[in-house]
C-alpha cells in the first residue's frame, strides 16, 4: 500500500466530468509523474488530493486513513507547488519563508532554522534579503519550491515545476527535486515535458480521457508499448521497399527520409538490413538502435486508446 | 495569533512596499481633504449665472438687476424671453428672471423665474438668494409707501389735536347758554301774571252812577274810561300771559335742542378722542413693523461661516464608506484571485484566521487615513475636534466596521475585481442617495424613509454631525450605537457564512 492511495475518484464541474473513475497508488518516497494532454485533469487531480476541491464520488486515503476532507494536521504533511510562481512578489525570500512558516504553524525557531536550510538545499540563501520580484525565472521556481517545503513535508506536489524555463534552469530544478526527493520526500509531479519526466520520475501515470490509463515504471510503459528498441536508419535515395522486402520487417514506420523499425532483436534487424544496403550499394546517412522515448510511448499508448 | 500577526505583517509590508497603495493610503485622503477643505472653505456662491430679461427695463428692475451682481452671480441681460429659457436648457444661465415692461411700484408686476428642476439644491440656492434680493427691494419700497402714509396721519392727528379744542368751546359755550335759558324760563316764570279786572266798588260806583242823576255825565265818562281802561288792562295781562307761555314755550324748546346739541358735541368730542387715540397708536408703531409685522431671522445653532463645516461629517462618513468597503472587498478578491491563494488554502490556517487578519488589517489602514485627515482637519476646527476627538474615533471605528465587513462580503461574494469594484460602488451609492447628503430623508415617503434611517451612513453622518458640531455627548445616542452594534453582529455571521459558501470554488 502506498502513501495515498486514490480509489475511484471523480470529480466533475457542473456536468462536465474531468476525472471518471481514477485509481492511483502513490508509492512512499518515490518520484511520481502524471503525464497526460492539456484538459487530461492532472492539475484537478492534485488540487483534489490535496483537498482544494471536493470529492464527487471515490475516496483519497493518506496512510491508510481516509482524507477526503483533508484537516489541519493533514495539511501539514503536503506541500503545494502550482504552475504559477506562487510567493508573494513584494516580499524579500526570507520574508516569504517565514511568511509561511508561521502558517504551516512552525515555532520561530523552527521557521528560522528551516529557512536556512532549505535557502542552502535551493542555493538561495545569497538572495534572501532580496525581494522576490527581482529573482530570475530560475531563482523563482525555486523560492516557490522552497516556500513549499518550509515545514519539510512528507509528499511534495509539484504541478508542472520545470515549465516556462530554459534547459539549463530545467535541469537545476531537476536535480533540486531529486534530492527533495533523496531526502525521503514522496514527490508527485505534472509535466508537459515527458523528457524531465523520464529524467525525474520512478512512477509514471498516464492520464486520459479522464482515467488513468497506465501507471507503471517507464520500462513497464515502454513494455506495454510493444516496441522495446527501434532501428532509425536513413539513406541517401530514401528507398526503403527492397530493404523492408528482404528484411522480411513487420513493424515499421516511414518518416520524411527515415525508416524506423520497431523489433525486439534490434542487433540481428540491423546486421540484416545493414548487409541489404550494401549489396544493393546504396549509401548509408544514419543508422542508429535506440529505446523509444517516452513521448514516443506516450503517444502510442494514447493513440492505441 | 502569530497567524494573525504574520498575514497583517504581509498584508502591511505588501501596501507600503506598492508605491500606489502607499500614495493612495496616505497621500489619498490628504489630498482629498486639502481639496475638498480649499472648495468648500466658503459661503459663497461663485459661478452660479443669471439670465434677466426684461421687454422694457425700468430704474427698478435695474436696480433689481444691480442688486444681483452684488450677490456675487454673475447676471446677464438676455435679448428675449425665448433665448432667455433656451439658456437654460443648454446649461448657459442658470436661472431665467423676467421683469415686466416699466417695473414701477405704481403699476406693480410679477417678476418670473424660470429654473432648471433637475438641478434641485442649485434651484433652491438660487431661489432662495434672489427672493433676499427681491424681498429687500420689496422691503425698501414698501417702507417708502408706509412712511408716506404715516406722515399723512401725522398731519392728520395734528389738525384733529387742534380742532378738539374747539368743540371743547363749543360745549362749553352750549352749557353757558343752556344756563341762561334755564335763569330765562325761572325769571318768566316768576312774572306774576295774575290780574283780575273786576272791582267791587267800581260796579257799586258804576250802579249809583246810573241810578244817581245827580251824577254828572263827567263821573259817568269817567267810570266808563275807567272800564274801558281796565278792560285794555285785562287784555294787555292776556297779552302778557300768551306771550309769557309762548317764550316758555320757546325756551324749552331751545333748551332741548341745546341738549341735543351738547350729546353731540360730545359725541364729536369723543370720536375725536378716539380717532387721535387712533393715530397715536399707529404713530407709536415703527414703519419697520409696519412693513415686516412678523420678522423671521434664521439663527445657526453654532457659529460656522464656511459650508466645509456643515459637508465635512458627510465627507467624513463618504471617505470612511468607500474606502473601507472598496479596501476590503479588494483585498478579498485580490487575495482570491491571487496565485497564492492555493498555497495559503493547503496551509493549516483556518479561514477565520485570515479574515481576521484582513479586518484588522483594514481597520488599521482606514484609521491612518482617519488619523491624516483629522490631522488636517484641525486646522479648520481646532477646539472642536480636539474635545470631540475620542467620541469621533469611536463612532468611526463602529462605522468603518460595518462598511468594511460589508466589503469583505462583496469580495468573497464576487470573483474578479471589476466586479466587485462595481457592486462596492453601486451599494455605496444606495447608501449615499439614502442618506440626507442629496436631498433630506424627511423628503422620501414614509416606509422609505423609515427604511433609510436605518442607513449606516446615514447613521454615520447623523451622529458625527451632532458630535463635531453641537459637541453633544454620546451618551444621547446609545440606541444608534446599539444598532450599528447589532448590524456588525449581523455582518459578522453573514461574511463567515459567505465564507464558508464559497471558500472552496467548486
Amino acid at each position: 500500500m502506498g502513501i495515498i492511495e486514490v480509489k475511484n475518484l471523480t470529480k466533475r464541474f457542473k456536468d462536465h466530468v474531468i476525472l471518471d473513475n481514477v485509481n492511483l497508488d502513490i508509492p512512499e518516497n518515490k518520484i511520481l509523474g502524471i503525464i497526460g494532454i492539456n484538459g487530461s485533469g492532472k492539475t484537478t487531480l492534485l488540487k483534489t488530493i490535496i483537498g482544494f476541491y471536493k470529492v464527487n464520488r471515490g475516496e483519497i486515503f493518506y496512510r491508510g486513513k481516509r482524507i477526503n476532507k483533508v484537516s489541519r494536521s493533514m495539511k501539514k504533511e503536503f506541500g503545494y507547488t502550482s504552475q504559477d510562481s506562487s510567493f508573494y512578489n513584494k516580499l524579500t525570500v526570507k520574508e516569504n519563508m517565514y511568511y509561511f512558516g508561521t502558517l504551516y504553524g512552525l515555532s520561530h525557531k523552527d521557521v528560522k532554522n528551516n529557512t536556512k536550510e532549505i535557502l542552502q538545499f535551493v542555493e538561495l540563501e545569497e538572495v534572501k534579503n532580496t525581494l522576490a520580484q527581482n529573482l530570475s525565472g530560475g531563482m523563482q521556481r525555486r523560492l516557490d519550491l522552497a516556500c513549499s517545503m518550509i515545514h519539510k513535508p512528507r509528499v511534495l506536489i509539484l504541478d508542472e515545476p520545470t515549465e516556462d524555463l530554459d534547459p539549463s534552469l530545467r535541469r537545476d530544478i531537476v536535480n533540486v527535486i531529486k534530492k527533495i526527493n533523496k531526502q525521503g520526500t514522496t514527490v508527485i509531479i505534472t509535466s508537459h515535458l515527458l523528457e524531465d519526466v523520464e529524467n525525474l520520475c520512478d512512477i509514471i501515470a498516464v492520464l486520459h480521457e479522464h482515467k488513468v490509463m497506465h501507471i507503471g515504471s517507464v520500462e513497464d510503459l515502454r513494455k506495454l508499448y510493444g516496441k522495446q528498441e527501434e532501428i532509425h536508419v536513413e539513406i541517401e535515395s530514401a528507398n526503403y521497399d527492397r530493404i523492408i522486402q528482404f528484411a522480411n520487417l513487420k513493424d515499421y514506420e516511414k518518416e520524411e527520409n527515415k525508416l524506423i523499425v520497431y523489433t525486439a532483436e534490434a542487433e540481428k534487424t540491423l546486421h540484416m538490413i545493414l548487409h541489404i544496403i550494401e549489396n544493393d550499394k546504396e549509401r548509408l546517412v544514419y543508422a542508429d538502435i535506440r529505446k523509444p522515448s517516452l513521448g514516443e510511448v506516450f503517444k502510442a499508448l494514447t493513440k492505441k486508446k | 495569533m502569530k497567524k494573525i500577526l504574520a498575514i497583517m505583517g504581509k498584508n502591511f509590508k505588501l501596501l507600503t512596499r506598492s508605491k500606489s497603495s502607499a500614495l493612495i493610503i496616505v497621500l489619498g485622503p490628504l489630498l482629498l481633504i486639502m481639496l475638498i477643505g480649499a472648495a468648500f472653505n466658503t459661503a459663497n456662491v461663485y459661478g452660479v449665472r443669471i439670465g434677466t430679461y426684461s421687454p422694457s427695463y425700468s430704474a427698478l428692475s435695474n436696480s433689481l438687476v444691480d442688486e444681483l451682481g452684488k450677490k456675487k452671480f454673475t447676471v446677464q441681460k438676455i435679448e428675449s424671453q425665448e433665448a432667455c429659457v433656451e439658456g437654460i436648457k443648454r446649461g448657459i444661465i442658470h436661472v431665467c428672471t423676467l421683469f415686466p415692461a416699466d417695473l414701477s411700484l405704481k403699476e406693480g408686476g410679477d417678476i418670473v423665474f424660470y429654473v432648471d428642476n433637475s438641478r434641485m439644491n442649485l434651484v433652491y440656492m438660487v431661489l432662495d438668494a434672489l427672493n433676499t434680493v427681491i424681498g429687500t427691494k420689496t422691503k425698501e419700497i414698501s417702507t417708502q409707501l408706509t412712511k408716506g402714509i404715516l406722515d399723512t396721519i401725522d398731519q392728520i392727528d395734528k389738525e384733529v389735536t387742534d380742532k378738539s379744542s374747539l368743540v371743547n368751546s363749543l360745549a362749553t359755550d352750549n352749557e353757558d347758554i343752556n344756563n341762561r335759558i334755564n335763569t330765562i324760563i325761572k325769571n318768566v316764570q316768576e312774572i306774576d301774571t295774575e290780574f283780575s279786572i273786576a272791582l267791587p266798588g267800581l260796579d257799586i260806583f258804576e250802579e249809583m252812577a246810573q241810578n244817581n242823576d245827580s251824577v254828572n255825565e263827567e263821573v259817568r265818562t269817567a267810570v266808563d274810561k275807567i272800564k274801558k281802561e281796565l278792560d285794555e288792562i285785562d287784555l294787555q295781562f292776556k297779552t302778557i300771559i300768551g306771550a309769557k307761555e309762548q317764550t316758555l314755550l320757546s325756551a324749552n324748546n331751545i333748551k332741548t335742542t341745546l341738549a341735543s346739541d351738547f350729546s353731540y358735541i360730545n359725541a364729536i368730542d369723543n370720536s375725536i378722542g378716539k380717532i387721535s387715540g387712533e393715530i397715536r397708536k399707529v404713530k407709536s408703531t415703527s414703519v419697520g413693523k409696519i412693513v415686516s409685522p412678523l420678522s423671521t431671522k434664521i439663527e445657526p445653532v453654532i457659529s460656522e461661516k464656511t459650508q466645509l463645516n456643515y459637508v465635512f461629517p458627510t465627507l467624513m462618513i463618504l471617505i470612511v464608506m468607500f474606502v473601507s468597503m472598496m479596501l476590503a472587498s479588494t483585498l478579498e478578491i485580490t487575495e482570491k484571485t491571487s496565485r497564492v491563494y492555493l498555497k495559503n488554502f493547503i496551509t493549516p490556517t483556518s479561514y477565520l484566521t485570515f479574515l481576521i487578519s484582513n479586518f484588522i488589517t483594514n481597520i488599521l489602514v482606514v484609521l491612518v487615513q482617519l488619523t491624516v485627515i483629522f490631522g488636517v482637519a484641525f486646522y479648520f476646527f481646532k477646539e472642536h475636534l480636539l474635545a470631540t476627538i475620542g467620541s469621533m474615533y469611536l463612532v468611526l471605528v463602529l462605522i468603518t466596521t460595518v462598511f468594511i465587513l460589508l466589503g469583505m462580503i462583496i469580495g468573497s461574494i464576487f470573483k474578479s475585481e471589476e466586479t466587485g469594484t462595481i457592486a462596492t460602488i453601486s451599494i455605496g451609492f444606495v447608501f449615499l442617495f439614502f442618506s440626507s447628503s442629496i436631498l433630506p430623508i424627511e423628503t422620501l415617503p414614509n416606509l422609505i424613509r423609515t427604511i433609510a434611517s436605518f442607513n449606516p451612513f446615514f447613521m454615520g453622518e447623523t451622529l458625527i454631525n451632532k458630535i463635531l458640531l453641537f459637541q453633544l455627548p454620546l451618551t444621547l445616542f446609545t440606541q444608534t450605537l446599539y444598532i450599528l452594534s447589532g448590524y456588525i453582529l449581523g455582518l459578522m455571521i453573514m461574511l463567515i457564512i459567505v465564507k464558508r459558501l464559497t471558500k472552496r470554488s467548486f
